[in-house]
């Protein structure tokens, strides 16, 4: 899984926004589609204990990823599904449109860890990963072995690379930028937020997940290598160590679920993000007359109802 | 979650709070000194630091900190929070005074 990857792709993703649809696409949704596959598949990753006892997933990895488990929730089938849902409900293709490119975000970033994600489901179940990491989300470990791991591999430099793609796009954390790209985008709402909190309020909502991804970054990997004391291997050790070898840390197991060759994910992630992006621009268009119409016809029914 | 044909919503946040008065040049706001240089921005410097500093000193060691919910909340209650609070302290209001749709332009 990624970290602070996912936090930083919202920012990304908003940046990257094909012209046309700079300051239409709801920046809220690109959120909520980014952080969907995780709020409804990561609490039970971990479980909770109470009274001594254990709750939550046997196989973390196969309930996170697997089928059967909550593998569904990190697939572009499920996404686009909760998308029809959306149009079906809204008509409103700012969401739609801005809940697919930050759900497909998280999607084909988790190919990354050595369980990766059901691409292709439900035409197939086998799990597709470039095994650049180790997932390391263990009922033992619990979240601090996994974040131990995971900022210590490969992992921390992905954290590092979507940072540096925000920071490139440095002008997206701006308060220009929020005034006119992303409250356009959700008028209602930020309107509705500005009721009550003046605009230093809510540009620090806006930066918020940008804040947080920085914080957990850089608290996590203090922690792991500056203050945590492990024992590996039977050493005890100062901080967890380093590995960036493919498939790393060492120190952890490399657990897989079924999956196909890996040489296939890059291209067809590529592919696949290509085509989401393809898919988004061909229906933006189309679906604003929807949106139009669905607008006209509330108005309509407010007036008379 | 909305469209921008939709009804017209309240004032949007980072429009100007109050219309300009009757009778102001135009072009009065070129002559302000830029963003960038003003304490406002200092301030928010200062802000949105502070809360990096304290945020990732505590939560190292009070890891239950490092959750989704708490960090945007406890950078939106440092720089949005601290200066209502000293506001508040102050007997100014904090909710922001913007105006009315028509009387914006």
């Amino acid at each position: 899984m990624s970290w602070a990857a996912h936090q930083f792709e919202v920012y990304a993703v908003q940046a990257h926004l094909p012209k046309k649809m700079v300051a239409k696409v709801s920046w809220l949704a690109i959120f909520f589609g980014d952080f969907t596959p995780d709020f409804l598949a990561k609490f039970w990753v971990y479980g909770f204990n109470y009274n001594g006892h254990h709750y939550g997933a046997t196989k973390p990895y196969q309930w996170h990823r697997g089928w059967p488990g909550m593998g569904i929730s990190h697939t572009l089938f499920f996404g686009a599904l909760v998308c029809l849902g959306i149009w079906a409900w809204k008509h409103n293709r700012a969401w739609t449109i801005g809940f697919l490119l930050g759900f497909a975000a998280h999607v084909l970033t988790d190919v990354n860890d050595s369980i990766g994600t059901m691409l292709l489901f439900p035409f197939s179940t086998l799990n597709w990963s470039l095994h650049t990491w180790a997932y390391a989300a263990t009922v033992k470990g619990g979240k601090y072995l996994d974040a131990a791991a995971y900022y210590s591999s490969l992992g921390a430099v992905m954290d590092l690379f979507w940072f540096f793609v925000v920071l490139g796009s440095w002008r997206v954390l701006s308060k220009e930028y929020w005034r006119t790209k992303v409250v356009p985008a959700d008028p209602h709402v930020w309107s509705w937020l500005g009721q009550w909190f003046d605009d230093r309020g809510l540009l620090a909502l806006y930066r918020g997940v940008f804040f947080y991804g920085v914080c957990r970054m850089i608290a996590w990997t203090t922690w792991a290598h500056l203050v945590a004391k492990p024992v590996i291997d039977g050493v005890k050790r100062n901080g967890y160590p380093w590995d960036l070898s493919w498939t790393g840390p060492w120190w952890v197991q490399h657990v897989t679920l079924p999956h196909v060759p890996p040489w296939v994910v890059l291209p067809v992630t590529l592919v696949l993000l290509g085509g989401v992006y393809f898919v988004a621009n061909a229906i933006w268009e189309r679906m604003e007359s929807g949106s139009t119409k669905a607008i006209a016809w509330r108005n309509v029914r407010r007036k008379t109802g | 979650m909305s469209e921008p044909t939709r009804p017209a919503p309240p004032p949007l946040p980072g429009s100007p709070n109050q219309p300009p008065p009757l009778g102001a040049e135009p072009t009065a706001r070129k002559r302000f000194t830029p963003r960038r240089f003003t304490g406002a921005n200092y301030i928010d410097f200062f802000l949105y630091a502070s809360a990096a500093i304290t945020y990732v000193s505590l939560s190292i060691y009070n890891k239950w900190l490092l959750d989704w919910i708490v960090g945007p909340v406890w950078l939106f209650a440092w720089v949005w929070g601290l200066p209502a609070l000293y506001k508040l302290m102050r007997r100014q209001p904090i909710r922001p005074q913007r105006g009315p749709v028509g009387e914006r332009e």
